[in-house]
């Protein structure tokens, strides 16, 4: 418990796989984490993510919800599927942020939730917040 | 025949007919015409019977002679009212005009005129005198030429009557033919008695005697077979002026009888009726019809038949029934015509409105179903627009902030004052695309209020908390006094309330330079509650304090550069408290500050709990 707590709150010991359609937002998310010491890969749509994570382990996904081939929701009832990765956090970030969306994240099971467009200032803090949330067991040190 | 026998004989005619006169005077007001001209027949055949019994009395030549001839007066009438007797209790109403009676009269006044007048000219009586007969003491006369010419009318009148109410019982039913016999033995009596006196040219005349007959008769019809009571013809006057055909039928199915209505029915296409098997006329009247029902034996038979073609198409209502006699035997049947074609169109009419109020409704529920529809286009497009604007503005924001942070390397004062200009930019356009995007929502109607109870106090400290640093920064204190009457839970949508009071609040904070911001949260009256936001700031104009709830208006075109801001927080909050069924007052002077007071229900109306479970989670969150 005690290293998984030091891992939540230690992002340089995080390893982040960050699935998103838009270069330019993968660009930033990825900037702004390998910027607190993140270990970041990136994927373009849910099947590519998927594919990835047959290879790797990370700390959470941080997950787009609309795009093309597969999106968000999709990759993230196949990840709760799969016993390897269902235990993965994921994290919605998405630009779907009217009333009740948030609500619909949760209620598919997502541990969190960021709306774009989000601020540097809290993007590291909401972050942790969401992990914070998720139960200890579940949580899975990047090696 | 002794003198007394005789006078008792006449004296019982007397009685009879005064009784009947007076049985028949009883039920003249049900009976009517007929009850009157029984009333005057019995009148003359007193008239003649005294006058008979003065004739046999009198003790002159001159007295006997004058009754002799008074006598008469009754006789020559008789005929002409058993005639309208006759013609009045067989329906022929129509003979029965003024005219017509006084044409029938025309004979017996001649005769009674030449019967005063006799002694000039003897047409009545060649010989008219006194004679003995035995003890009776009578006037004797040789009949003259016209006294047979009376004779022969008088005859004619009462065989044609006779005769019309003979043909008039003859295929009546077992009441009516009683009363045919009570009724023709009360006229062949008196008939036969006179035939016997002038052909027999009898000295005695016996005809008032028969009056007794006649009497009898008509007593014991009138008592035993309410004569007058059931007229027959109205029957027949009933059957023929009805609206409704009506044809009767044999046990063969055969016609036999039918009534002017149901003879204008199916004279089109079967001109001679009678005789003629039903079935051929109903399958000649509607050729559609589905005969197999008529030709059932027995029971009743219910059908429409459509006749004629066109803006003459009628509708008729058709009823057939059996008669059975007392026997139980089928004895014949009846048919009856209902003209509906009225009632017919009158459905259709009503069907025809039906039909099109249920289009309408169909119409109606299409354009809603369409409606709906277009509703949830466009939300649906509101919500694509909110994803799509968000997006790239994600980039923006993301990328400034980097380049401010200098993840991207060190920038210059003027690069850097240029990304912070752009950074404000995009946070300004963020914030006009939430506050368009809620008045779209409210506006497409797609913005539910989701109310739920919440505790008032840590509801207040998140408001507060939010523009703690803001106010910090003027160095503006934020008081907050909740009324004690107030519970500790209230229920409302606390995030939209909150989205409200951050709106006032923010506003507030943004606006007043020194001074300070109170919240006051307070119990209004019965139903509702309130809150108040009171600024020391600048204040608004009077003439600005209507306009500054619509949407993009600040006080001015230039405030929104000095203080930023969309210009639609004002109309979104309006909306909201308006959805929420409460309403915003604003009291303000400009250079000493505002005070904005939202009033709001204790019991919100359209409570949307629909589920409870999800409910306790939204209130564990809120606490």
């Amino acid at each position: 418990m005690r290293d998984q707590n030091l891992a939540i709150s230690n992002p340089s010991q995080w390893m982040v796989l960050v699935v998103d359609d838009e270069p330019d937002n993968r660009e930033i998310a990825e900037t702004l984490l390998s910027f607190s010491g993140v270990k970041v890969r990136t994927a373009v749509h849910g099947e590519a993510g998927l594919k990835l994570l047959e290879d790797i382990s990370p700390t959470f996904v941080l997950l787009d919800l609309s795009m093309p081939v597969m999106d968000g929701w999709e990759m993230h009832k196949l990840m709760r599927d799969n016993p390897k990765t269902q235990n993965i956090p994921v994290i919605a970030l998405t630009a779907h942020a009217m009333a009740g969306d948030r609500d619909r994240v949760f209620q598919a099971g997502f541990d969190g939730y960021i709306a774009k467009p989000f601020r540097i200032g809290s993007f590291m803090s909401e972050l942790i917040g969401c992990l914070t949330k998720v139960e200890g067991s579940k949580m899975q040190v990047a090696k | 025949m002794p003198v007394s026998v005789i006078l008792i004989s006449l004296g019982l005619s007397v009685v009879l007919s005064l009784g009947l006169i007076f049985q028949v005077w009883e039920q003249r007001s049900t009976s009517g015409k007929s009850a009157t001209l029984i009333v005057i027949l019995m009148i003359a055949v007193i008239w003649w019977t005294v006058f008979y019994g003065l004739e046999i009395v009198s003790k002159t030549d001159a007295l006997k002679l004058f009754s002799y001839r008074a006598k008469f007066l009754a006789i020559v009438f008789v005929p002409v009212i058993w005639m309208l007797f006759g013609l009045q209790y067989t329906g022929r109403l129509q003979w029965l005009t003024p005219r017509r009676i006084a044409l029938l009269c025309i004979f017996p006044c001649i005769t009674t005129l030449l019967i005063w007048t006799n002694q000039t000219h003897g047409l009545m009586w060649s010989y008219l005198g006194v004679a003995n007969i035995g003890d009776l003491s009578l006037a004797s006369t040789t009949t003259g030429v016209w006294f047979w010419v009376h004779s022969f009318y008088s005859y004619v009148l009462i065989m044609t009557a006779s005769y019309f109410l003979f043909r008039h019982f003859a295929g009546s039913p077992g009441l009516y033919r009683r009363q045919l016999s009570a009724l023709l033995i009360a006229v062949a009596g008196p008939m036969i008695a006179n035939a016997i006196t002038i052909f027999g040219n009898q000295p005695i005349d016996y005809t008032p005697f028969a009056f007794a007959i006649t009497g009898l008769s008509l007593t014991w019809g009138l008592l035993r077979f309410q004569l007058l009571d059931l007229v027959p013809i109205a029957r027949n006057v009933v059957v023929d002026s009805m609206t409704d055909g009506v044809i009767v039928l044999d046990s063969q199915g055969r016609i036999v009888d039918l009534n002017p209505t149901a003879k204008q029915i199916i004279s089109r296409t079967t001109p001679d009726a009678i005789g003629t098997p039903m079935i051929e006329v109903i399958a000649l009247l509607d050729t559609k019809l589905d005969l197999t029902r008529w030709t059932a034996t027995s029971g009743v038979v219910q059908d429409e038949l459509v006749i004629g073609e066109g803006d003459n198409q009628r509708v008729l209502d058709v009823h057939l029934s059996s008669l059975y006699d007392r026997h139980h035997q089928l004895s014949g049947r009846v048919v009856m015509f209902r003209d509906i074609t009225d009632r017919k169109l009158a459905e259709q009419k009503i069907r025809n409105q039906n039909e099109a109020l249920v289009k309408a409704n169909h119409e109606l529920a299409e354009a809603r179903k369409q409606a709906e529809h277009a509703t949830q286009l466009k939300s649906q497009f509101l919500a694509t627009m909110s994803h799509e604007l968000r997006t790239p503005l994600n980039a923006v924001i993301g990328y400034s902030e980097i380049q401010i942070m200098g993840i991207a390397g060190e920038l210059t004062a003027k690069q850097r004052e240029y990304q912070d200009r752009i950074l404000a930019n995009a946070l300004h356009l963020l914030g006009l695309i939430n506050d368009i995007l809620d008045l779209s929502r409210i506006e497409a109607g797609r913005m539910d209020l989701l109310l739920i109870p919440f505790r008032l106090q840590t509801w207040l400290d998140e408001i507060v908390l939010q523009n703690r640093v803001l106010a910090e920064e003027k160095n503006l204190t934020i008081e907050v006094r909740v009324d004690e009457r107030l519970p500790d839970v209230m229920v409302a949508d606390s995030e939209r309330l909150k989205q409200v009071v951050i709106n006032l609040l923010s506003n507030a904070v943004k606006f007043t330079e020194e001074g300070s911001i109170k919240i006051e949260v307070a119990h209004n009256d019965r139903e509702t509650w309130k809150i108040e936001v009171r600024d020391t700031g600048i204040g608004i104009p009077i003439n600005a304090q209507e306009t500054i709830f619509e949407e993009f208006r600040q006080v001015d075109g230039t405030s929104h550069r000095q203080y930023g801001g969309t210009g639609l927080g004002l109309a979104i909050v309006r909306k909201l408290i308006i959805m929420m069924g409460g309403h915003i007052r604003l009291k303000s002077e400009v250079g000493k500050g505002s005070m904005f007071t939202v009033i709001l229900p204790y019991m919100p109306e359209i409570i949307k709990i629909t589920d409870a479970e999800e409910t306790v989670q939204l209130e564990t969150q809120t606490i």
